[in-house]
C-alpha cells in the first residue's frame, strides 16, 4: 500500500522523515488552504467583534493587569487601553485576514495576523477547541508564508512577481504541519474520550442527544441502545484509529475525508458547536492533493453533464406548447401584417393542445 | 521537536508532564499552540437551562441576549462557563456591567442583572426504558449584580 512517504509503510529511517517533510509537492493545496483560511478568518473576526467589544472596549471585562499571559510585545499591551487604538487594532486584524486570503503582502499580513490573534484570543472564558484550531492554523500559515510557500501561486504577491501562471513546487512540510496537527487533534480527542466513563460504557452520545440547551435539532428520540452504542464507539474508533491511520494512505484518503465531513455534519446537527465545524474542513484541505482535486472535478463534471442531459431529455420530450409558433420574436418581419391572423391561429392551436392532453389523459 | 512538544502539551496533567513542562512549556505559550482536545470527553449528565435577565426599575425583566435558545452559541458558552469555575464571579459581574453599558437606547439602567443556571439530572439510558424518572429537584445557581 502506498503512503505519502512513498518509501516504506512508515517513515522509520531519518531519510524517510526528511523525504516525508521535504519532498517537493504542488503549491496548489497550500494556496487553497491559505485562501480558505483567510476568507474564513474575515467571517470569524466579524462574528467575534461584539464579543471582543465586551472584553476589551470600555467598560472592559479584562484590564491589562488581568492579561497576565500576554507578553510585553503582545498587540493588546502595546496599544494600551485606548478604545480607538483597540478598534484600529481590530480593523487591522480583519484587514490582515483579507490580505492573507488574496495573498497581498502575505509575509507581513500573516505575521501581523498571528501577532494580533495571540492577543485577541487571550480572553479566559468563551473559547472552545475551534478557537484553538484557529490560533494554531494562523501560526502554521504564518510559518509557511514567511518561508514564501503559501503565496507561491494564486496570490497577488505571485502576480506581482509575474509568476501567477507558473505552478512551481514547494516542500511538503507546510502541508505536513497542518496534517500532523489534525491527526494529533483527532487522536487526543479520542484518547480523552476513551478515558471517560460515558464513552467507555457506550452511552455518551445518549446524553449529548438529550441536552436541550445545546442541541441544534432534537435527536433525543435516538434512544435505541444499539444505535447509541454504535454511534458512541464509532466516534471513538474514527478519532482514535480510522482517521489517524488511514488518512496517510492515498487509496483510503478520499473515503476518510468523506467520513470526516459526515462526522462533522453529524456534530453540527447534534450540537450548537461554534467555529469547530468550520475550521476543521479547512484543515482537511491540506490532505486534498492535485490528483484528488482532479478526481473531485471530474466527478462534479460527470454529475453536471448527467443532470444537464437529463434536463435536455425532459425538455425534448415535452409536447410543443400552444404559443410556441406564435412568438413574435420568431416572426419579426411578418409580425406587423400577420398579428390578427396569428392571434386566431394561436387560439386554434391552444384548443388543439388542450384536447390532445385530455385525450392522452 | 514541534511534534514532540505538541504531544507533550496535549497530554493530561500529571507529575510526568509537570516535571517536563519547564522544557517544553515555553513553546505552546509563545506560539499559541494550545492543545486541549477534551471536547465532549465527559458529556454533562445534567439537563441545563441558562438565563441572563436584567430587572429594570419598573420591575419588568429584560433579556439583553435573548433566551438561551435564541442567543448565539458562544454567548451561551460564556454564560455556562461562568458556573464551571469558582473564581469567575468577578468576570461575571464585569460582564453584566459591560452589558448594562451597552443596552439599546430607550432601555433604562437595570436595578439588577443575574445569570441563572437551573440544572437537573438526565435520566440514564436504562432509566429511560421504563424505570422511574430521576426525582431529585432541579438545582438553581445564580450570580447577581445590583446597581
Amino acid at each position: 500500500m502506498q503512503t505519502d512517504a512513498e518509501h516504506s509503510w512508515l517513515p522509520v529511517r531519518w531519510s524517510d522523515w526528511i523525504s516525508f517533510l521535504c519532498t517537493e509537492s504542488s503549491a496548489r493545496p497550500l494556496a487553497i488552504v491559505r485562501i480558505c483560511l483567510g476568507s474564513y478568518l474575515v467571517i470569524y473576526w466579524i462574528e467575534l467583534a461584539s464579543f471582543l467589544d465586551l472584553y476589551f472596549l470600555a467598560p472592559p471585562m479584562l484590564f491589562l493587569d488581568d492579561l497576565t499571559t500576554v507578553p510585553w510585545y503582545g498587540a493588546i499591551r502595546l496599544v494600551g487601553e485606548s478604545t480607538l487604538c483597540r478598534q484600529l487594532l481590530f480593523v487591522g486584524t480583519a484587514l490582515a485576514s483579507i490580505c492573507l486570503a488574496i495573498g497581498c503582502c502575505t509575509r507581513l499580513a500573516s505575521l501581523s495576523l498571528w501577532w494580533m490573534t495571540q492577543s485577541w484570543l487571550e480572553f479566559p472564558v468563551g473559547q472552545n477547541s475551534g478557537d484553538f484550531l484557529v490560533r494554531i492554523a494562523v501560526f502554521l500559515i504564518m510559518l509557511s508564508s514567511l518561508a514564501g510557500h503559501s503565496q507561491a501561486i494564486w496570490s497577488l504577491d505571485a502576480w506581482w512577481r509575474r509568476g501567477s501562471g507558473r505552478t512551481r513546487g514547494i516542500p511538503a512540510w507546510p502541508l505536513r504541519l497542518f496534517q500532523i496537527q489534525l491527526v494529533l487533534m483527532y487522536f487526543f480527542a479520542g484518547l480523552y474520550k476513551v478515558a471517560g466513563v460515558g464513552w467507555f460504557e457506550g452511552e455518551a452520545l445518549y446524553y449529548v442527544f438529550q441536552h436541550t440547551l445545546w442541541r441544534r435539532f432534537d435527536l433525543s428520540w435516538v434512544r435505541d441502545p444499539i444505535s447509541i452504542g454504535l454511534l458512541t464507539y464509532g466516534t471513538i474508533i474514527f478519532e482514535l484509529l480510522l482517521f489517524p491511520l488511514l488518512i496517510w494512505f492515498r487509496r483510503w484518503r478520499p473515503w476518510v475525508l468523506l467520513a470526516g465531513l459526515m462526522f462533522h455534519a453529524g456534530i453540527w446537527l447534534a450540537a450548537r458547536v461554534f467555529v469547530f465545524s468550520c475550521i476543521v474542513p479547512i484543515y482537511y484541505l491540506a490532505f486534498v492533493d492535485d490528483d484528488l482535486w482532479q478526481s473531485i472535478w471530474e466527478i462534479a463534471l460527470i454529475k453536471v453533464r448527467s443532470v444537464s442531459s437529463r434536463i435536455n431529455q425532459l425538455t425534448s420530450q415535452r409536447p410543443p406548447t400552444a404559443l410556441h409558433g406564435c412568438n413574435p420574436q420568431h416572426q419579426p418581419t411578418a409580425f406587423a401584417t400577420q398579428t390578427r391572423q396569428a392571434a386566431g391561429v394561436c387560439v386554434k392551436m391552444e384548443k388543439v393542445a388542450h384536447t390532445g392532453v385530455k385525450q392522452q389523459g | 521537536m514541534h511534534v514532540l512538544f505538541l504531544v507533550l502539551s496535549a497530554l493530561p496533567s500529571s507529575l510526568f508532564v509537570d516535571r517536563l513542562y519547564p522544557f517544553y512549556g515555553w513553546y505552546p505559550s509563545l506560539t499559541g499552540q494550545i492543545q486541549r482536545w477534551t471536547m465532549y470527553a465527559a458529556p454533562d449528565r445534567d439537563q441545563m437551562e441558562i438565563d441572563l435577565v436584567a430587572t429594570l426599575p419598573d420591575g419588568s425583566h429584560y433579556r439583553p441576549w435573548g433566551t438561551s435558545q435564541a442567543m448565539s452559541s458562544r454567548r451561551l458558552y460564556v454564560l455556562e462557563s461562568m458556573f464551571r469555575r469558582n473564581d469567575l464571579d468577578l468576570l461575571a459581574k464585569r460582564l453584566m456591567i459591560g452589558l448594562a453599558a451597552r443596552l439599546p437606547i430607550g432601555v433604562p439602567l437595570p436595578t439588577s442583572m443575574s445569570i441563572r443556571r437551573t440544572s437537573g439530572p438526565i435520566s440514564t439510558l436504562a432509566e429511560s426504558f421504563g424505570r422511574e424518572q430521576p426525582s431529585s429537584p432541579p438545582e438553581v445557581e445564580e450570580i447577581t449584580f445590583r446597581w
